[in-house]
């Protein structure tokens, strides 16, 4: 009985330490991180012209996502003579964030350079251009743009920063205030479509589409980056797959009815503060087929037993299917072309049907020698057919 | 994003602070107070350009102690470099010298400059009365004073001096001390806001 109590009793503390940390943990994911002013800006007594250094730290909660914000340090002079107030010009500032690691037996110092011309523009690199349209007298930013503004501000990280004073400046007593503030996230996604050269070919409808772009952003995608044609039949969407590591697939089988011609193809993508950004390729369609020209026999030509057929066939676009030419010849008879209908030779209403003429590479022509011995004699029809390499079809009668 | 959400919560507190500022709200606020001196110059030994010229070092002892020399009806600049600012307030120049002479009712005049680039001066105020001077073996404090006439306009490559000039015959010479420490100070010029 007292070792099923001991248990028992035993149970019930260590679920109220686990009670205990688990609202401890619930309470500062949701701690709303306002910041305890538990130093002030610790700062000397200078002549004018001298330099005075100056350090505080803040403590605050930087649990909620702070860590993926770089911060920007405003700092503030105000006289307390208002006949003499502070002018740009009477102080200068620059200084370094200590930031300390692990329990603050390591530090490492984040330099920031301090401006106050106005308007102010901060060209950071992870979230862009950040401007200030009216910076006032007295007062700076202070931020490291190609680390990161002055990267993350962390609990118990120490501001350092030196205050240069203009020889000139009016003796009394000056006011300082230092705040934190974030940088808006200005800086849209980067695409960049893989192998561009992709689309130096010629697509046709039914063709598939499968391409790969690389879409990153520091703060995040909102959703899946999109690729669309944009024809005169409108937008053709194509579906996305994620990769991982930044990296898009895009598919899409080409509809029946896009039109001929060069259409801007465009992958976007918005990242979680609204950014948008768009990276175009030219998609190339081709729907037409290769152009025939027979070159011999001339037309109402009167042949017997062998005769030689040549055919020039090009295609501009995407070019000739050499091994898809072909030519047909079909007997008139009393005014009706005999059908290519049936296999074989009939006698009676003769057709050759579709026969595939060779490419002759040395020529660049494609040639037949048609015997026509077993034909009997009349009037007969040549047709002529090509693809291009995409399958267009070009006919000739 | 969840940043965002935090300074939604105290946008109101820190309204005017964002508006102005144009970023994401404001994270807190540190405040501290320094109170500012006017600067003091302090005659430096070192002699630049020639000899007649020499340093007056703004908020900094002279490095070294040294004893400037000089004949009567001649004269010793001691100059700031380039004070990189655009104006001084109206102010009292209150210069205290440490110097001695070998014939005593021997008398210094002393004014201070504006002096540009290429050494031309322009007289700032120029003290009333000459100094008299006793001859003593030690270094004696003179102190002596001007007004500047309203706000001292000054370029990015003005510099502010102190001439001292002999006003008797060249068998009277003076001696200035620069970068010591006596009882009284060094020998300075600190400025004050009329």
């Amino acid at each position: 009985m007292k070792m099923i109590n001991k248990k028992i009793f035993t149970g019930i503390v260590v679920g109220m330490i686990l009670l205990v940390g688990i609202l401890g943990y619930v309470s500062a994911a949701n701690y709303t991180g306002v910041i305890t002013n538990n130093t002030g800006i610790q700062v000397n007594d200078i002549f004018s012209g001298e330099t005075a250094n100056a350090h505080f730290n803040f403590t605050y909660s930087d649990y909620y996502g702070t860590t993926e914000f770089p911060h920007v340090l405003q700092i503030n002079f105000t006289s307390n003579d208002t006949n003499y107030p502070v002018w740009k010009g009477d102080f200068i500032l620059n200084g370094f964030v200590r930031k300390s690691t692990f329990f603050g037996l390591f530090h490492t110092d984040v330099p920031f350079e301090c401006r106050e011309s106005s308007p102010l523009t901060i060209n950071n690199s992870y979230f862009g251009l950040n401007t200030v349209s009216n910076v006032p007298n007295g007062t700076f930013y202070c931020f490291n743009e190609t680390r990161g503004a002055i990267q993350n501000l962390d609990k118990n990280d120490e501001v350092y920063f030196n205050i240069s004073s203009n020889p000139m400046l009016w003796p009394g007593k000056y006011n300082i205030s230092a705040g934190v503030f974030y940088l808006f996230d200005k800086k849209a996604p980067t695409i960049t479509i893989l192998n561009k050269s992709y689309f130096d070919q010629y697509f046709s409808d039914g063709s598939g589409v499968d391409f790969d772009a690389n879409v990153s952003d520091f703060s995040g995608l909102s959703a899946n980056p999109s690729a669309t044609i944009l024809s005169t039949i409108g937008q053709t969407n194509f579906s996305v797959n994620d990769l991982g590591s930044n990296i898009y697939e895009f598919l899409r089988t080409l509809p029946v009815n896009i039109p001929e011609g060069n259409w801007p193809l465009t992958v976007r993508a918005t990242d979680t503060s609204g950014n948008t950004a768009n990276e175009n390729v030219t998609i190339k369609i081709d729907r037409t087929g290769p152009t025939i020209k027979v070159l011999t026999p001339d037309n109402n030509t009167i042949v017997s037993d062998l005769f030689n057929l040549t055919l020039n066939v090009t295609d501009l676009k995407s070019g000739v299917n050499e091994s898809q030419v072909y030519y047909e010849l079909a007997a008139v008879i009393n005014g009706a072309v005999c059908p290519d209908t049936g296999t074989g030779y009939n006698a009676t209403c003769p057709n050759t049907h579709w026969v595939n003429i060779p490419y002759n590479s040395s020529t660049g022509l494609y040639y037949s020698q048609i015997n026509t011995t077993n034909f009997s004699s009349g009037s007969y029809w040549l047709y002529s057919k090509a693809y291009d390499k995409l399958g267009n079809l070009a006919e000739l009668s | 994003m969840n940043a965002k959400k935090l300074g939604l919560g105290i946008v109101g507190i820190f309204l005017i602070g964002i508006v102005a500022a144009s970023f994401l709200p404001y994270f807190g606020v540190t405040t501290g107070t320094t109170t500012v001196s006017a600067p003091v110059f302090y005659l430096g030994g070192n002699a630049t350009e020639g000899g007649v010229y020499h340093n007056l070092l703004v908020d900094k002892i002279s490095s070294s102690e040294e004893k400037i020399y000089f004949y009567d009806g001649h004269r010793e600049v001691f100059k700031t470099e380039n004070l990189n600012v655009s104006y001084f307030y109206p102010i009292t120049l209150h210069a205290y010298v440490w110097m001695k002479t070998n014939f005593s009712g021997s008398e210094i005049q002393a004014r201070f400059l504006k002096l540009d680039s290429n050494n031309n001066e322009q007289i700032i105020c120029e003290v009333s009365s000459p100094i008299a001077i006793t001859a003593t073996s030690k270094f004696t404090e003179k102190d002596f004073l001007c007004n500047s006439s309203g706000q001292i306009d000054l370029s990015t490559h003005n510099k502010i001096g102190l001439e001292l000039r002999g006003n008797g015959n060249e068998s009277i010479d003076y001696r200035i001390s620069t970068g010591h420490s006596y009882t009284d100070g060094y020998s300075r010029i600190e400025v004050t806001p009329q």
